[in-house]
């Protein structure tokens, strides 16, 4: 279990050292994951150490955020009040053309036609002041 | 078959009463079923001499703390410990158990799993229901409202339904055959019949999960009474000799050529467990599986190696598992129809079975598999049972 913040009527992210660059790179429009500097594995935040190599540098590496579906889920309840409007949502893995792998929802199209493998681009929604989230949309 | 002999045996079972209602504590529950198995043991407590604790990843520490030993009125332990390793503890404790039996730590080791998730003011419903960090990804999951285990298991049981082209179809065939065993089982909560039919119209939780693709939470509490192969021979019990054990923890990649979703680790358990017994998959009768979403039934029928990887759809919806289908599984009902206690479903299960008291839903059983595992099916922990003392 982890901390939640939803003074502004949404979730905010707790931002620790570890996830703080994703965030904040969301607030500049850009998709940022981690490389290792040591083996050149693309790492899915956020990551301590490279899991390949065990290399302690991993910088944060702005990427173009293209991708594909990898996985998702549609809601058809809410689990917390401040999704009641939202449902059905859908919440989804996406593969980035580097590699990792990203937590987001999918807006731009309907849950039904959702398909595995289709194309997907980056795009920044306020959810919150403050908070331009990183979802994704067809391509 | 190389000749092997039992490790320890398991020779108390005791279980508190069932409930989809808040009667009592996890402690209280706790304290009742191992006051029940020392009694079916035939033995009085102070021949207990170890204690291992298992609490649910989700409830506090202080809901079942060490402190148990005192609530339950346990002295001079030789060993007392609260074994954390999510829903695989319940089968975790009985390995840890034979290892302390076999090593000489403590002779006679009482294993519990209780849970009370049903409290006064917090509904069935809410009882699993809030945002847990089941992605690994702190921080991240709560502003995509991703909210509860149904859906983190969602993921992953969308990803294996694309892998093998599998339909709701073979989701509610789980369903549906875990129903048919549970109207057999006294202990099952559930008690009608499910069709198909049922399944598909029952409202989506998260989709791809119909509700009847999701367990329930139900409070209640299993011991386990773990002692000597030797000693067993003597108890008044059937005993039920562990033969080989297993784990398999595989580390989750979220990256371009890994499968986590699919690939747990399951099939590291259970290869670890066969070799131990000197056995295959084919040489056993009856498998109990934490099966808190109908997928985890099939992915865990493959990776256990009874049906060939991507086969266990087709398998299930041809009502191989089901009541008179060549490999029984789940025969309580599982988490999905019997009663959902964690790691301590398969384990109650596998233990009435290897005894061979289930009345009208005994099945053969000289080899028993039942398997555990935790978190979004990431730590697996599994066992063979059986009668005999020597395979």
């Amino acid at each position: 279990m982890f901390d939640i913040e939803t003074s502004q009527g949404w979730p905010m992210p707790v931002l620790d050292d570890l996830n703080r660059p994703l965030f904040e790179g969301m607030k500049e429009g850009k998709v940022m994951v981690q490389k290792c500097a040591d083996c050149n594995t693309w790492l899915a935040p956020s990551a301590f150490i490279c899991e390949a190599c065990g290399s302690e540098n991993v910088p944060w590496v702005e990427v173009s955020g293209k991708g594909e579906l990898y996985t998702y889920v549609v809601y058809h309840r809410a689990y917390a009040p401040e999704f009641e409007s939202m449902v059905p949502y859908n919440v989804a893995l996406i593969e980035l053309e580097e590699g990792p792998r990203l937590l987001a929802n999918i807006v731009g199209i309907a849950n039904e036609d959702l398909q595995i493998g289709m194309a997907l681009k980056p795009v920044f929604q306020e959810v919150a002041e403050g908070l331009p989230l990183l979802r994704f949309e067809p391509a | 078959m190389a000749k092997t002999e039992a490790m320890s045996a398991i020779v108390g079972l005791g279980m508190s009463d069932l409930s989809r209602e808040y009667t009592h504590t996890s402690w209280q529950l706790a304290v009742i079923a191992i006051h029940r198995a020392i009694k079916d043991a035939g033995l009085n407590k102070d021949d207990i001499d170890g204690l291992l604790i298992n609490k649910s990843p989700v409830a506090s520490l202080s809901s079942l703390p060490m402190d148990l030993q005192d609530y339950a009125g346990l002295k001079d332990l030789n060993l007392n410990n609260v074994v954390e390793a999510e829903g695989s503890s319940g089968v975790q404790m009985v390995q840890q158990a034979t290892m302390a039996v076999q090593c000489g730590l403590a002779s006679t080791i009482v294993c519990v799993f209780s849970d009370a998730p049903i409290q006064p003011g917090i509904s069935t419903q809410k009882a699993f229901g809030m945002p847990l960090p089941l992605m690994g990804k702190t921080g991240i999951e709560a502003p995509t409202a991703l909210y509860g285990p149904v859906a983190a298991y969602g993921l992953a049981a969308r990803r294996y339904m694309y892998k093998y082209d599998l339909t709701e179809d073979h989701l509610g065939a789980v369903a549906v055959s875990q129903r048919q065993w549970a109207l057999k089982n006294p202990l099952a909560m559930m008690k009608k019949p499910l069709t198909m039919e049922d399944h598909h119209n029952s409202p989506y939780v998260v989709e791809p999960f119909h509700l009847f693709d999701c367990s329930f939470p139900v409070n209640g509490a299993v011991a386990v009474i773990v002692t000597s192969a030797e000693r067993a021979k003597d108890m008044p019990t059937p005993p039920v000799y562990v033969h080989g054990m297993g784990q398999g923890h595989r580390g989750v990649t979220n990256r371009r050529g890994f499968e986590p979703e699919v690939n747990v680790g399951a099939k590291l358990a259970g290869e670890k467990a066969y070799e131990m017994a000197g056995v295959t998959p084919a040489d056993i009768d009856v498998a109990e599986f934490y099966d808190a979403f109908s997928y985890c039934t099939l992915l865990q029928l493959e990776l256990y190696g009874f049906v060939p990887e991507g086969g266990a759809g087709e398998f299930v919806l041809d009502g191989q598992i089901a009541p008179g289908g060549s490999f029984p599984t789940n025969t309580g009902g599982g988490q999905l129809s019997g009663y959902y206690l964690q790691g301590g479903t398969p384990l109650s299960e596998g233990v009435m079975q290897t005894r061979g008291n289930c009345g009208e839903r005994q099945v053969k059983n000289d080899l028993v598999l039942s398997a555990a595992y935790g978190g979004r099916m990431q730590f697996h922990a599994c066992m063979i049972t059986s009668p005999h003392y020597t395979l």
